[in-house]
């Protein structure tokens, strides 16, 4: 799965989602996995439930928790391409 | 025809349950009646979720026992009873109000944990684990112990108000293997086995049994230490621990999945993580140290 810093991405809806507190924990149905967000995780996974381009998506949490934004990058692209690699997300045209 | 009190609803029923407290107030009409009669062999349209269970998706289901009976759960509010020849009146009463109540619950959108449950103080305490992690044992000594025996085996919560889940209470009857017994110093003289030839006996609880909603305080998933492991009580503060774990004892799951229902359980599921707290309780089969986790249990509800 390749995914850049330009890649727009979605949400695919096969999973169901709860949430408990700010953490979210979805069930993905076809696998019978749960999948688990830690804080900063579910505000991602929230995000990603309308298209997003990962860049923007660096920006706003560099913005929000005011932190290095190498850092923040180098995170969101790992946590993005193992949700791709899960098909939890996917990339969709511009 | 007797009237009883089951999980906060009437029940009329055709069959003797003197495990459960007789309806006492008001004439409300009943919420579910139990009444003999004939039962079809399959259910049109119905799908397998078990060797002898089979749920419609439009809400009916039927649970065919060999030796023991059929049951027809017509809708949420009645079950007609065929008991096959010679069935002791223990065993169809133990279905009944087991697997059956399990297909009602979900029926009824309730959910039904795979724990005993106790009242300490007015606050709910549930205890789960696999069968013989002693669910009915800990209940029973909390019993004896003078906090008021709420259920056995399956505990009923209803997540539909505002504030805490509450758990209503089932009936006031533990099932115990003699071991269990001997460890409280109870008798069995009298006592009714489970099953016919079984040693696993019905204890009733004579004390006044509460029949009002109270609130799920306390989650306790029972765990048996190993040699070198430490016991004690922890509190699992990650979702993806609490979870899965209350899934995994939710007392026929199965049920639920035919009727379409996974999301909305994994959505209560979420909302107990989110406002009940959930202790693993970790202690050794040692009788001698019965007393000082029980007293950790209690310490726990009162903080």
């Amino acid at each position: 799965v390749s995914i850049s810093l330009s890649s727009r991405l979605v949400r695919r809806d096969h999973c169901l989602g709860s949430r408990v507190g700010e953490e979210e924990v979805l069930l993905d149905v076809d696998r019978s996995v749960y999948v688990g967000f830690d804080v900063i995780g579910s505000r991602i996974w929230r995000r990603l439930a309308e298209p997003v381009i990962v860049s923007d998506l660096v920006s706003e949490l560099v913005e929000a928790y005011d932190g290095p934004a190498e850092t923040i990058q180098a995170d969101v692209l790992a946590l993005v391409h193992d949700l791709a690699a899960q098909g939890l997300v996917e990339a969709i045209a511009e | 025809v007797g009237d009883y009190w089951l999980c906060g609803w009437r029940v009329r029923s055709e069959i003797s349950l003197p495990e459960l407290a007789p309806w006492t107030v008001g004439d409300q009409p009943p919420d579910l009646v139990f009444r003999k009669g004939a039962v079809p062999a399959r259910l049109e349209g119905g799908v397998d979720v078990g060797p002898f269970h089979q749920i419609d998706p439009r809400g009916t289901g039927l649970v065919r026992l060999e030796n023991i009976g059929a049951f027809h759960i017509t809708g949420p509010g009645e079950v007609v009873v065929s008991p096959a020849p010679g069935v002791s009146e223990v065993e169809l009463r133990l279905f009944l109000l087991g697997t059956v109540l399990g297909v009602i619950c979900h029926l009824r959108g309730l959910f039904p944990l795979h724990a005993s449950c106790v009242s300490i103080g007015g606050k709910a305490a549930a205890f789960c684990g696999a069968s013989g992690a002693g669910k009915s044992t800990t209940a029973l000594h909390l019993t004896l112990r003078g906090h008021g025996l709420l259920s056995d085996d399956v505990t009923l919560i209803d997540t539909s108000g505002s504030g805490l889940p509450q758990v209503r209470p089932a009936f006031p009857r533990l099932k115990l293997w003699q071991d269990s017994l001997d460890s409280a110093r109870i008798a069995r003289d009298g006592l009714e086995r489970n099953r016919p030839g079984q040693s696993k006996y019905h204890y009733r609880v004579a004390e006044a049994f509460r029949t009002g909603p109270v609130p799920l305080s306390a989650i306790f998933l029972l765990a048996r230490a190993g040699p070198d492991e430490a016991c004690g009580i922890t509190r699992l503060t990650n979702p993806m621990d609490i979870i899965p774990a209350l899934d995994a004892e939710v007392f026929r799951r199965g049920v639920s999945k035919v009727l379409g229902r996974t999301a909305s359980l994994l959505a209560t599921e979420a909302a107990i993580a989110g406002a009940v707290p959930v202790y693993r309780l970790t202690r050794r089969f040692d009788l001698a140290a019965t007393g000082d986790w029980l007293e950790a249990v209690e310490t726990t509800l009162g903080s």
